[in-house]
């Protein structure tokens, strides 16, 4: 579960520099590069926390309303902190489950 | 120049992303531990570096080529986060028989390759024609 805590907070550290820097930067400053930059970016790290939740997933280290909550928590700014969160709660009772 | 050499890296890494992705749907339909961990290790090292890779490269190629904005490009994205998708469903498959039931043939393995094979052809066909 490690790789899906570290895809989580990757992901949603690249939303927030997408909505708090290259937004107010291409609307406010008139630099709309920044938006072109980190958009992909963040394109890039959705995609791969997608792949994460689905491997965790199919792996059963979460649920299929797990994956649909880290889903919609990925469109939300800070989202992606709260999962990352949760994940680290799920982490602590399947090790308590096991022992 | 700087496009075709992207698209070279992309085409490359899309060869060893999906020949890793057979391999494990191939595994999981014909299960025998002594390949599955191997396969495992395999897929963290080369295959799933390699489709980071893919979609790194496709990313830049379609900011080089200005697609984003393409109805084309938009439902190849689709197809590629349906396709990583998959990648994602046979790696945990393959990791959950590993760990409890080494040696049971898994039965979506045998569904998981063509629907695989089917993302890939629409995905190729989108591309080459650019509808």
């Amino acid at each position: 579960m490690t790789g899906l805590k570290r895809a989580a907070i990757f992901e949603a550290l690249t939303l927030l520099a997408l909505f708090c820097l290259a937004m107010p930067l291409k609307y406010w400053a008139e630099v709309p590069s920044a938006v072109s930059i980190m958009g992909p970016i963040h394109g890039l790290a959705f995609m791969i926390f997608l792949w994460f939740v689905i491997r965790s997933w199919a792996e059963g280290l979460i649920n299929g309303l797990g994956a649909l909550r880290l889903f919609i928590g990925a469109f939300i700014p800070f989202g992606g902190f709260v999962n990352e969160r949760w994940l680290r709660r799920q982490s602590e009772d399947f090790r308590c489950s096991t022992t | 120049m700087l496009y075709d050499l992207t698209k070279v890296a992309h085409i490359l890494s899309l060869f060893v992303w999906i020949g890793g992705m057979v391999a494990v749907a191939l595994a999981l339909r014909y299960p025998a531990l002594v390949h599955m961990k191997p396969l495992k290790a395999y897929d963290r090292a080369v295959t799933t570096p390699a489709m980071i890779l893919a979609l790194s490269f496709g990313i830049l190629l379609g900011v080089q080529g200005g697609w984003f904005t393409s109805a084309w490009f938009g439902m190849k994205i689709l197809l590629v986060l349906a396709l990583s998708g998959l990648h994602g469903a046979l790696v945990g498959k393959l990791r959950r028989a590993i760990s409890e039931h080494p040696g049971d043939a898994e039965p979506s393995g045998q569904i998981l390759l063509p629907v695989g094979l089917g993302l890939l052809t629409l995905i190729v066909f989108l591309v080459t024609i650019k509808p």
